[in-house]
C-alpha cells in the first residue's frame, strides 16, 4: 500500500502522500522530487487511482532533476512507471518471458496513452503522445525512466543493440520529443526542454532500448528455437518502426512473429555457421542480406553478451574476463552442481529411509572418508566433501558423463541400490586402490556398480547416466 | 561475405565460432532440456546461454533445498554418528 512509500517521503512530501491516497489531490505543491522518485518505483495497481500504492522496492531510479512534475496527481502513472521498472527488472533476468506479457506491456502502453498511463507505455514503447497535462511530469518521468532504463539496459545490452537501434534513434527520439513537446507546450517550456535534452541524450539509449526491448519481448516469448532470427527479424521490424515508432511496433511484432519463421532457418544457419545465403544469390540478393545479417548478428552478439554476463553473475569465482574462459568455467560449475545435487539427494535418500543403517551397511563410513579419498583421486573426481565447484582437491572434472539426472536415483533401501559414489567410496575407505584414475563408468550399471568395484569408483557419475532407477 | 565478421574480433569481444560451438554444445550435454530437443543443432547460442543460467539457477535452489533437508536430517541423527558425518561433507 502507499504506506510505504509514503512513510519514507512523509518528512519530504506529504504531497506524496495525498497524491496516493486520495488520488484525487491535486499536487499543487511543487517538491516534485521526491514524487517522481517513488513513481517510478512503487509498484501501484496500475492504473489505480487510489493509493494502491505498495511500497516497493529500491528505487532504481535516482529522483532526476526535473520541473515541477505534480501538475496532476496521477499516481496511476507514477505507478504505471514502477510497474514498469520492476518488470523490467524482472525481465531483465528473466528473459524467457512470453511474448504475450510483453505484449500486454507494450500495447496497453500505447493504447492507453491518453488514459492513465502514459507512463507505462513510454517505459516500454516510444512514449505515445501525452496529451495529459500531467505530461510534463510524465515526460520527466519517462525521461528519468528512460535514463535509468538506459543505465539499466545499457550495461547488459551491450553495445550489439544499442548500435542497432543506433538507425532508430533520430526518429523516434523526435517523434518522442515532438509528443511530449506538444503536450507540454501548454504546459511549462521549461519541462520541454528539461526534457528535450535529457530525452534525447537518453532517447537515444532507451529509443535503442525500446527497440530493444520491443524485438527481445517478442524474442523470448517466440524464441523457442533459435533467437537469432527473431532478433534480426524485429531488426528489420524495427527499423521499419522509425517512422511509427510507436504505433508500428506492434505490428512489427506481429510481423517479426511471422518473419522469424521463415528466416530461422536461414539466420540461424548463418549465425551459427557459416552465412550461407543461397550462394548463388544475385548481389542485390546477397548485399540485401548481408545487411540483415549484420543487423541479425550484432543483435545476436549482444544477446549472446547478454546472457554471458548474466551466466557470468551466477558463475562463482568467474573473474575471467575471457569469454571462452568464463564459459568453461561455467560449464564446470554446472557439472559440480550437477553431481553435487546428485549427492546431495541420493545420500538423503540413503539416510531418510533407513536413517539407521544407511550407508553404514557398508561397513564404513563413507562420507568421513571423502575428503581423502578426494584427495587421492588423481583425475578428475567429484570432492563430494568439498565445495564442489571450487574443487580445492579437484580440477573441475570433465566428465561430461556428469549428467545429473533429474531424476534421483531410487531409493532402493538394499545396499546395491546405494548410489555409485557410496558403494564404491566406501568399498575404498579401506582400500588405497581407490586412486586409479576414474575410469569411465559407462559399462557399469548401477545396481552391480554398488559394490563391485573400485574402479568404478571414480565415475559415480557415469553411473547416473544409466540412473539406477 | 558476412560471416567474416564472426571471426574477426578476439575472445574478448568475440568468442570465436568455434570456440563458441564447441562450449555451446557441452553446455547443451548439460542441459536437460536442450538435450532433448529435437532440433539440437539449430539451438543458438544465446539460447544455450539462457537455459544454462536458467539451469544454474534451478540448481541452486536444488541445493538450497536439499541443503536445508540436509540439515534437518543433520540434527535428527546422531551428532557422532556416520550419518552425521556424511551429512556434514555433503553440506560443506
Amino acid at each position: 500500500v502507499c504506506a510505504c512509500f509514503c512513510m519514507e517521503i512523509r518528512g519530504e512530501d506529504d504531497i506524496v502522500e495525498l497524491l496516493w491516497k486520495s488520488g484525487q489531490v491535486v499536487q499543487s505543491s511543487q517538491s516534485q522530487r521526491p514524487i517522481s522518485v517513488p513513481p517510478p518505483i512503487l509498484r501501484g495497481s496500475g492504473s489505480g487511482g487510489g493509493g494502491g500504492v505498495e511500497g516497493n522496492a529500491p528505487l532504481p531510479l535516482p529522483p532526476p532533476p526535473h520541473t515541477p512534475l505534480l501538475d496532476q496527481p496521477e499516481p496511476s502513472h507514477h505507478q504505471s512507471l514502477l510497474i514498469q521498472e520492476d518488470e523490467m527488472v524482472s525481465w531483465l533476468y528473466h528473459t524467457h518471458r512470453e511474448d504475450g506479457f510483453y505484449s500486454d506491456l507494450i500495447y496497453p502502453g500505447v493504447a492507453s496513452i491518453p488514459a492513465t498511463q502514459p507512463l507505462s507505455s513510454a517505459s516500454f514503447a516510444p512514449p505515445p503522445p501525452v496529451d495529459l497535462p500531467s505530461s510534463q511530469i510524465l515526460d520527466t518521468r519517462r525521461v528519468a525512466n528512460f535514463t535509468n532504463l538506459s543505465r539499466f539496459r545499457g550495461n547488459i545490452f551491450s553495445g550489439g543493440r544499442v548500435e542497432a537501434a543506433g538507425p532508430l534513434v533520430p526518429l523516434p527520439v523526435v517523434s518522442l520529443s515532438t509528443q511530449v513537446g506538444s503536450s507540454l507546450t501548454p504546459s511549462s517550456s521549461a519541462t520541454e526542454s528539461c526534457l528535450t535534452p535529457a530525452t534525447q541524450g537518453s532517447e537515444n539509449r532507451s529509443t535503442a532500448i525500446i527497440g530493444g526491448v520491443s524485438r527481445t519481448f517478442v524474442v523470448p516469448g517466440l524464441e523457442k528455437v533459435v533467437a537469432t532470427e527473431i532478433a534480426g527479424t524485429s531488426s528489420s521490424g524495427v527499423s521499419k518502426v522509425e517512422a511509427e515508432p510507436i504505433q508500428v511496433q506492434p505490428a512489427t511484432e506481429t510481423r517479426t512473429a511471422d518473419d522469424r519463421k521463415g528466416k530461422e532457418r536461414q539466420e540461424t544457419a548463418d549465425d551459427i555457421e557459416d552465412t550461407k545465403e543461397a550462394p548463388g544469390s544475385t548481389s542485390r540478393k546477397r548485399s540485401r542480406a548481408a545487411e540483415m545479417h549484420n543487423l541479425s548478428e550484432r543483435k545476436r552478439r549482444g544477446r549472446i553478451n547478454e546472457r554471458m554476463k548474466a551466466l557470468q553473475e551466477l558463475v562463482p569465482r568467474s573473474n575471467k574476463s575471457d569469454k571462452a574462459s568464463m564459459l568453461e568455467d561455467a560449464i564446470e560449475y554446472v557439472k559440480s552442481l550437477q553431481m553435487q545435487l546428485h549427492m546431495m539427494s541420493q545420500n538423503m535418500q540413503q539416510f531418510m529411509p533407513h536413517m539407521a543403517m544407511g550407508m553404514m551397511g557398508m561397513n564404513r563410513p563413507p562420507f568421513i572418508h571423502f575428503p581423502g579419498i578426494a584427495s587421492h583421486m588423481a583425475g578428475p573426481g567429484p570432492s563430494y566433501p568439498a565445495p564442489p565447484y571450487p574443487f580445492p582437491n579437484n580440477p573441475a572434472f570433465d566428465p561430461s558423463r556428469l549428467h545429473l539426472p533429474s531424476q534421483q536415483p531410487d531409493p532402493a533401501p538394499n545396499q546395491p541400490r546405494l548410489p555409485g559414489y557410496l558403494n564404491p567410496y566406501s568399498q575404498f575407505v579401506g582400500l588405497p586402490q581407490m586412486q586409479q584414475p576414474p575410469p569411465p563408468l559407462q559399462n557399469q550399471t548401477t545396481s552391480q556398480l554398488s559394490f563391485s568395484l573400485p574402479s568404478s569408483v571414480k565415475e559415480p557419475e557415469d553411473q547416473e547416466n544409466q540412473p539406477t532407477g | 561475405m558476412s560471416n567474416r565478421r564472426s571471426r574477426q574480433s578476439s575472445s574478448a569481444l568475440r568468442i570465436s565460432d568455434d570456440q563458441m560451438i564447441d562450449l555451446v554444445s557441452k553446455l547443451r550435454q548439460l542441459l536437460p532440456e536442450i538435450r532433448e530437443r529435437r532440433r539440437s543443432d539449430k539451438v543458438s547460442a544465446s539460447k544455450v546461454l539462457q537455459e544454462t543460467c536458467n539451469y544454474i539457477r534451478k540448481l541452486h535452489s536444488e541445493v538450497d533445498n536439499l541443503s536445508d533437508r540436509l540439515s534437518q536430517l543433520l540434527d535428527s541423527v546422531d551428532e557422532d554418528s556416520h550419518e552425521a558425518a556424511v551429512i556434514r561433507s555433503l553440506l560443506m
